[in-house]
């Protein structure tokens, strides 16, 4: 009987856990996403965002197969008899070199459980045509399904119809307030600085929180670990300098990358010019600039322990400068500047606690602050005191943040995170600070709100199952806390993302997400700038919330390119618009009075083919979308309570993306894009206003049937971009490449801003009235060079 | 709390933004006309009115300009228009000297007014009330010392401050309903003062009026002034700053804290001296005459300041209307803010048949300079 019953149990083979780091076999990057599979068991995983693996296994005879897109398959076979730590060092593969990949890792493409979700290499954000030849991260993202930009040339994210303060932007896990530079028109990641960018727009897994639309998490580089490496590039905007190597070969490396606009050393070049030839003793200085700069530093204590430390600043000033000086006993300098920037710094642990668990512990700080000063400096050595005042208007977000996460796989089967995390938030609304120095006795005056405090909490946990061959599924729970003021918000928000394969090229999957937003950021619905402002849920102002549920079906045309089809829903709750009547002209002191709370809905389907290998790779992608909000609520009434289109609701949008490799020399890029016209609200009529008074006459009223009740022409414009490269013959290591690229290359007229012109014509002699379109960048070509040793 | 000197920079602030965002816009940018395909649509009616007590009845009809018409929108004298009066029908008579509809029949507060006009365009109608007036009276003025806080910025913008004229008034305000109130402030001070030679009146306007021209308490001032630190707590307990003569309020900012409709208004008189006393000239800035400045060497006599009130008790609608107005106003055809739908009382129209009525009260103080 015992010896049946023994015989009915399955015999439990020993398992051992194989875990390590996949790398590059020069440099040492660690590389996420990479495949790691064992063909004899047939499990597999990905790294995650440090390179770290775990996979346990049967023990027994292991054909361990690590994969990653523009490097060869390493294949190692191995017996499994303990517990083994496995790193593996990928060469890239020369024919693949620059080929570009999306969307191909194991646990984003047919075979995982995440959807709506693109992985988005380097090398394809590099070789997208651009504008003025300023490779831009987020113009690429523009380029994607479901992904929408705003006015024309910004750099903003209008994802699945919501807003760009909906997207959580990440720089090695630190969350950027602020990414644009030059008034959107660049963002403020430097292509030269990222290994890696992903773009989550729903279905996201319970370790990200914050925002409502989309998640675009981005990895900077490491350094390499052995050799020194320098990228520099000048293009006709901006120039860009990268140096990465090791600063202890095998355990230290380094990685600096910075950036620069050199308009303003033009201008003031031009102003100094102008005023030495009519004799002007008075120097003046005028100009815009903007910089990047990106440090990180690794530090690989073993293999089970290593340090990373990442910073970001990131600028833009405008500045208007007088320095008159009568002779040598006086002088006056007048300065009027606005400035804004973020910086962003972690310092990170990560440490392999059992093969099977890995720990990711953080500390990062990350401030984005905006100034507008007036200065002035007087010497006078004859009267004898010397005199200095200063008026600034400053505002900002200050975020300190402790993280600690656990990545656990036990089983193939299970690949589980669990987290927590505490911020610490400042919120500057606008605080306007007077000094003034007479000599040594100063005085100084700060107005404005005092600073707003607030505590944010996190606890997560989720678990990435395999619950048979055919389905896969990710399931989590994201619980957070909010406490501003004295007034507590909680969430519980469930997600859930889930994977059927139907063959071994066939997928169908679904998702659903729940997500609380606490911060809003308040901007101008006419146009973007830098006073945009970030405030906290307050006791009147709650938190957003959404819920989104999609969809969709993943084939992969074997050897030829992968086709996906997604729809999505998107319910909003609790959003922030501006009242109507608003003006920003009195700054956002009381801004809760500002604003109305009301909801949104949008949804839609995405179709992408996209082909990833061989010379010729690109994607097409189309979009139909629907954006809708209504503020119907009690005292915040908008638009009558009617439902109206939301600002950035395009119905139609169609982007067209291609790289062809001739060979090691030359490629060229060709994207067009297609999109339906943004929404804005047009007066149709005016008419007599009734004066309380003579006195009191404005002038006409104007009457609009809804609001956004006028939509754009649509959008559309094709780019070029060819890159001619050559390796120096005495020095084979060093590259150099010059581009050639074209912004617009038929030259459409699409509008930046519409108005209304009041014009009369000489030749019959009457007015007339018509709408006007402003077209800021007509065809634009340009010039860079580049050398990389 | 800002002050006007911060709103201003504030101010001043977006606007050099948007000047920077337009001009490199502008440089860089061009212009072409585009066509505009949706269906214009017929013109909309508008009738305007205002009801008052005491008074006749006027009514304007007039019609919408499309935004590409080159025209201004029209005034229509071909419409039929009807007022019926707490049942009784009147018809309006057109007036081309006033392009207006008038009727002779008197208002008295509390009617109801159903305007109603009729056009190939379309009927258009709207019903209000005659509003009773809010009685309001001066319950208290009292000369207050001033002395500015000690920090710096007050130190500076108020350094020429030396007094402030408390004046209370009550405004009878029916607690049982909402009430829609705009008040106008009026005010001029004038002093005498004796100089070593001759004796010389001049009118002058209280030069707070540049900074500081009243505020609306709902507490005492007196506690404000006597306890603040800082201008920022001082003027932390105001409901209003502004420069501007006449303001909207509802009967929500009217209470005090003892529940008592009655608000305060403070005027900060700023002494006349001149800073820059020139010894040599004896007068203000500069050897000539300054009219707004008095020396020290001169005897100073005494000021007199004069302020009138007046309190506009308007109807919803016409508050409503008042509001969304100056906002379309500002907002300059939402460019520089939201869109701004103006309301309307009007049926299957455009426009606003609004009533208010008016009470005053006023007064002067005389005071010694020092």
């Amino acid at each position: 009987m015992l010896a049946l019953l023994l015989l009915a149990l399955p015999i439990a083979a020993q398992r051992y856990t194989i875990s390590g780091y996949v790398t590059d076999a020069v440099a040492e990057e660690t590389m996420i996403g990479a495949t790691v599979y064992d063909h004899v068991s047939g499990s597999g995983t990905v790294t995650n965002a440090y390179g770290f693996y775990s996979l346990t296994l049967p023990e027994g005879k292991v054909e361990l197969t690590a994969s990653y897109v523009g490097y060869a398959p390493q294949t190692l076979p191995l017996q499994l008899t303990a517990d083994t730590v496995v790193n593996i060092a990928m060469r890239a593969h020369s024919e693949l070199e620059e080929v570009t990949i999306v969307g191909n890792r194991l646990d984003l493409g047919v075979r995982g459980s995440q959807m709506s979700a693109v992985d988005i290499p380097v090398a394809q954000i590099k070789a997208v045509p651009a504008m003025f030849g300023e490779t831009d991260v987020l113009k690429v993202l523009q380029l994607l399904p479901g992904v929408q930009s705003g006015t024309e040339g910004t750099a903003g994210l209008y994802v699945r119809g919501g807003s760009p303060d909906e997207n959580l932007m990440l720089l090695d896990g630190v969350p950027v307030y602020n990414v644009n530079h030059m008034f959107g028109f660049f963002s403020a990641f430097n292509a030269d600085a990222i290994k890696n960018v992903t773009l989550y727009k729903g279905s996201f897994p319970a370790h990200y929180a914050g925002r409502l639309s989309s998640v675009v998490d981005v990895r900077m580089k490491e350094g390499d670990m052995y050799n020194y490496h320098g990228n520099l590039h000048v293009g006709a905007v901006s120039s860009k300098l990268s140096l990465e190597g090791p600063l202890w070969k095998g355990k230290t490396s380094f990685n600096i990358s910075a950036r620069r606009t050199y308009s303003d050393l033009v201008t003031n070049a031009a102003i100094w010019y102008m005023t030495n030839i009519e004799g002007d003793d008075t120097d003046y200085g005028a100009g815009y600039y903007f910089y990047d700069l990106n440090v990180k530093v690794n530090h690989k204590f073993s293999d089970r322990d290593r340090l990373y430390l990442s910073y970001y600043s990131g600028d833009d000033e405008i500045y208007f400068s007088i320095n008159e000086a009568d002779n040598k006993d006086y002088s006056r300098d007048s300065k009027l500047g606005w400035k804004w920037g973020n910086i962003v710094t972690a310092a990170r642990w990560n440490h392999v606690i059992t093969p099977k668990m890995f720990l990711d512990a953080s500390v990062n700080y990350t401030q984005y602050r905006h100034k507008i000063g007036m200065g002035f400096d007087e010497l006078d050595k004859i009267q004898g005191k010397p005199y200095k005042a200063q008026l600034d208007m400053k505002s900002g977000i200050f975020d300190l943040t402790g993280k600690a996460e656990l990545h656990y796989s036990p089983t193939p089967q299970h690949d589980m995170r669990m987290g927590m995390a505490y911020t610490y938030h400042t919120f500057r609304p606008e605080v306007v600070s007077m000094s003034e120095k007479t000599g040594h006795d100063t005085n100084r005056q700060q107005l404005g709100q005092p600073d707003v405090l607030a505590h944010e909490t996190q606890l997560y946990a989720e678990d990435n199952m395999t619950l048979a061959d055919a389905v896969k599924l990710n399931a989590g729970l994201n619980y957070s806390t909010y406490t501003v003021g004295g007034k507590f918000y909680h969430s519980l928000e469930p997600r859930l993302s889930s994977r059927l394969l139907l063959t071994d090229h066939l997928s169908l999957k679904a998702g659903y997400a729940y997500m609380t937003q606490y911060v809003h950021m308040l901007s101008n619905s006419s146009i973007s700038l830098p006073t945009d402002l970030w405030v906290p849920s307050t006791k009147r102002i709650v938190p957003e919330h959404a819920h989104q549920v999609a969809a969709g079906a993943y084939y992969e045309l074997e050897g030829l390119c992968d086709l996906s089809v997604e729809g999505y829903y998107k319910h909003m709750n609790n959003l922030l618009e501006y009242r109507e009547g608003s003006s920003f002209m009195a700054g956002t002191a009381e801004w809760e009075d500002k604003v109305a709370m009301g909801r949104g809905w949008a949804y839609g389907l995405e179709l992408m083919a996209q082909r990833s290998i061989g010379n010729f790779t690109g994607w097409v992608a189309y979009t139909w979308a629907k954006a809708m909000r209504q503020f119907d609520r009690e005292g915040h009434i908008i638009n009558g309570g009617r439902p109206f289109h939301a600002k950035y609701d395009r119905r139609h949008d169609i982007n067209v993306t291609a790289n062809y490799r001739f060979n090691e020399r030359i490629d060229l890029s060709a994207t067009w894009v297609y999109a339906t016209g943004n929404c804005g609200t047009l007066y149709t009529h005016y008419y007599e206003n009734q004066p309380h008074t003579p006195d009191d006459y404005i002038g006409k009223l104007g009457y609009f049937p809804d609001r956004n009740n006028y939509r754009l022409e649509p959008y559309h414009r094709l780019d070029l971009s060819v890159n001619f490269h050559k390796r120096f013959r005495r020095h084979p290591r060093i590259k150099r490449t010059i581009n050639l690229s074209v912004y617009n290359a038929y030259n459409s007229m699409n509008p930046f801003m519409v108005y209304l012109y009041d014009g009369y014509d000489w030749e019959t002699d009457r007015h007339y009235k018509t709408l006007r379109k402003v077209t800021i960048f007509p065809i634009i070509p340009s010039f860079s060079y580049g050398v990389q040793f | 709390m800002m002050t006007r000197h911060t709103k201003n920079f504030q101010l001043s602030s977006f606007n050099f933004q948007l000047i920077i965002v337009l001009a490199s816009t502008m440089l860089t940018s061009c212009v072409n006309d585009i066509p505009y395909d949706a269906e214009i649509g017929a013109p909309k009616l508008v009738l305007n009115a205002m009801l008052r007590a005491d008074s006749t009845l006027k009514a304007t009809v007039g019609r919408t300009a499309h935004f590409l018409d080159t025209e201004e929108p029209q005034r229509l004298s071909d419409a039929t228009v009807t007022a019926t009066i707490n049942g009784e029908d009147f018809t309006l008579v057109y007036d081309e000297a006033s392009e207006s509809y008038l009727s002779y029949y008197g208002l008295n507060a509390g009617d109801e007014v159903t305007l109603t006009a009729t056009h190939a365009l379309g009927t258009v109608s709207a019903t209000e009330h005659v509003m009773h007036p809010a009685p309001i009276a001066v319950t208290n003025t009292t000369m207050l010392p001033f002395t500015p806080p000690g920090d710096p910025l007050s130190a500076v913008l108020l350094n020429e401050v030396d007094s402030a004229l408390l004046v209370s008034i009550y405004i009878d305000d029916p607690a049982e309903e909402a009430n829609y109130y705009r008040l106008t402030i009026h005010y001029e001070g004038s002093y005498e003062v004796t100089r070593p030679d001759d004796i010389y009146t001049r009118g002058y306007h209280t030069t707070a009026e540049a900074f500081f021209p009243h505020y609306l308490f709902t507490e005492s001032s007196t506690r404000l002034l006597t306890t603040s630190e800082s201008m920022s707590q001082m003027f932390s307990g105001l409901l209003y700053m502004s420069s501007t003569n006449s303001f909207l309020f509802t009967d929500q900012n009217l209470r005090n804290a003892d529940g008592q409709p009655i608000v305060d208004f403070l005027f900060l008189l700023e002494s006349p001296a001149s800073p820059d006393y020139n010894p040599e000239s004896g007068w203000g800035e500069g050897d000539g005459w300054d009219d707004n400045y008095i020396s020290p060497a001169d005897t100073a006599s005494r000021a007199t300041y004069h302020y009138a009130f007046t309190l506009e008790r308007l109807s919803e609608d016409y508050y409503q209307y008042m509001e969304d107005a100056t906002a379309f106003a500002m907002t300059g055809g939402a460019f520089v803010g939201e869109p701004t739908p103006v309301h309307t009382n009007i049926r299957g129209g455009l426009g606003i048949v609004g009533s208010y009525n008016s009470a005053e009260c006023g007064g002067e103080k005389r005071y010694e300079l020092r």
